[in-house]
């Protein structure tokens, strides 16, 4: 088989994957002008539900698609509960232990209603920058079943502490159009947080502050985050099986060589785990890399096949077509290099396009950190851009 | 007279996040001959970036690549509401 272009794809082979550096002659080229990359780049929606998105980025350097990623991950902010007040907690469950269980409860609260809070320790809390929570449960014996909810407490027992005195409630009862919002509380009001017992009790003040990922994974917006390289799988021309042959002009040694391709096709097909098998129920229609398809053709009362390429994408990348050297021939496995596809499933508290596009916003605030700060030390020195800028303190 | 060519750019609060990108916008730049990023310590929260440029003031070279690098953020946002809108329609089609 013809060998696929190093600079574009990257090879995977028996024992390991080869040519995966991104230096030169690909699209996104060290030396491509900026204007050309621009043109190059293009994204793809492949599927959206509820909390899920599924898109392709086409294109980019690994280190942008990267810097996407991490972003999502660790720097997009969400508000989530900080500090617990534990006015009596009866339960079994210790404060420490309960109080990380609670903080760990995903909130529906827009963040970009929220300010920092300091974490110097110069500042106390607002109506900007914290939100309170009240939990009291109760635990009582009635009728000889435990209430409330056989004695489990619940997320949505988490009460938002409204205070007619604050000045911005409004922000998060309404929507900009002025529409009602529902209460602020839990994404889910179903998440067990604990079980009580007759006559134990909980009261606690819950004070949720706006944080990011890098501080604590209960900030994190995304259950995960992740891309991978695009698939693109090759078969050879006798594998594939697309020419048309004359059985009955076949001399004795064409035919060897037409049934031992027949097996093979059977062979790839068979391997694969991720292909609908003939004669079995294995494996989806949709997802399967390869498929076989039946000729009209017949060799000494034998079928004969051709292999169709169903889904590529697919595929997991597991290898075992090719650990059959004959089969190796005939097939190859690549990844496409600059060619991504992320998965992004959102907590809940956000929608998954609204992370992707703070994301890119947190990365262009970053961008512009960067010039700012290079503005105004050159400013301080007294000389245009160009003077010596040693350290640049973010 | 001190050589304004090469910097060494330390970044507190920032990672590969940053230093990556940074790293490839500014290699992009013909201008540019060396670039380079590190975190020193995983337990630090900072980044440095080396550049070495063939006659332009470092300076500007990192406050290109950082324009550079929110263009291309830009023409990403850009590119991904289009092609949700035009997902959105298409299952709206159905």
């Amino acid at each position: 088989m013809e060998r696929a272009d190093p600079d574009q794809f990257a090879q995977v082979s028996k024992y390991g994957i080869s040519n995966t550096a991104t230096t030169s002659g690909t699209a996104f080229s060290l030396s491509t002008p900026e204007n050309q990359v621009s043109e190059q780049l293009s994204v793809k929606i492949l599927s959206k539900h509820e909390n899920e998105l599924e898109f392709e980025l086409i294109n980019a350097d690994p280190s942008i698609a990267n810097a996407l990623r991490r972003i999502m991950i660790s720097e997009v902010p969400t508000v989530a509960i900080e500090k617990a007040v534990i006015k009596n907690n009866t339960s079994i469950m210790q404060d420490e232990v309960l109080a990380h269980r609670i903080g760990l409860v995903p909130l529906r609260l827009d963040p970009s209603q929220f300010e920092y809070f300091a974490t110097d320790g110069s500042e106390s809390g607002t109506e900007l920058n914290t939100i309170v929570f009240t939990l009291k449960v109760d635990c009582k014996m009635e009728n000889g079943v435990l209430t409330p909810d056989n004695g489990i407490v619940y997320s949505r027992d988490l009460v938002w502490h409204r205070d007619e005195s604050h000045q911005y409630n409004d922000r998060l009862t309404h929507d900009e159009a002025g529409n009602e919002l529902p209460l602020p509380g839990p994404v889910h009001g179903d998440i067990p947080i604990m079980k009580l017992c007759q006559g134990q009790s909980l009261d606690l003040e819950l004070h949720c502050v706006k944080g990011v990922g890098r501080d604590h994974a209960k900030f994190s917006p995304v259950g995960t985050a992740v891309y991978r390289l695009q698939n693109d799988i090759r078969l050879s021309k006798e594998m594939l099986g697309e020419e048309k042959i004359n059985v009955k002009k076949l001399s004795g040694a064409e035919k060897v060589q037409v049934k031992t391709m027949n097996k093979l096709r059977h062979d790839l097909v068979t391997r694969c785990p991720l292909s609908l098998n003939p004669g079995t129920s294995t494996g989806s229609d949709t997802s399967s890399v390869f498929k076989l398809i039946e000729t009209k053709s017949m060799l000494d009362g034998d079928k004969l096949y051709k292999v169709k390429l169903n889904n590529p994408s697919s595929c997991t990348m597991c290898r075992e077509c090719i650990q059959d050297d004959e089969l190796a021939t005939h097939v190859q496995l690549l990844k496409v290099k600059g060619d991504y596809l992320f998965k992004v499933e959102s907590i809940g508290s956000m929608e998954p396009e609204d992370i992707v596009r703070k994301a890119l916003a947190v990365l262009k605030d970053k961008c512009a950190k960067v010039r700012q700060t290079i503005e105004d030390n050159t400013e301080k020195k007294g000389g245009a851009a160009g003077e010596e800028v040693d350290d640049e303190e973010m | 007279m001190t050589d304004t060519t090469n910097a060494t750019v330390v970044f507190h609060g920032e990672d590969h996040t940053l230093g990556n990108a940074l790293r490839y916008c500014l290699a992009r730049d013909e201008e540019v001959d060396f670039a380079g990023y590190t975190v020193p310590h995983p337990a630090e929260s900072r980044m440095v970036v080396r550049i070495q440029t063939n006659g332009i003031p470092a300076a500007t070279a990192l406050h290109r690549a950082a324009d550079t690098l929110e263009n291309i953020a830009d023409d990403i946002l850009d590119k991904f509401n289009t092609a949700l809108n035009d997902f959105e329609e298409d299952e709206d089609a159905f």
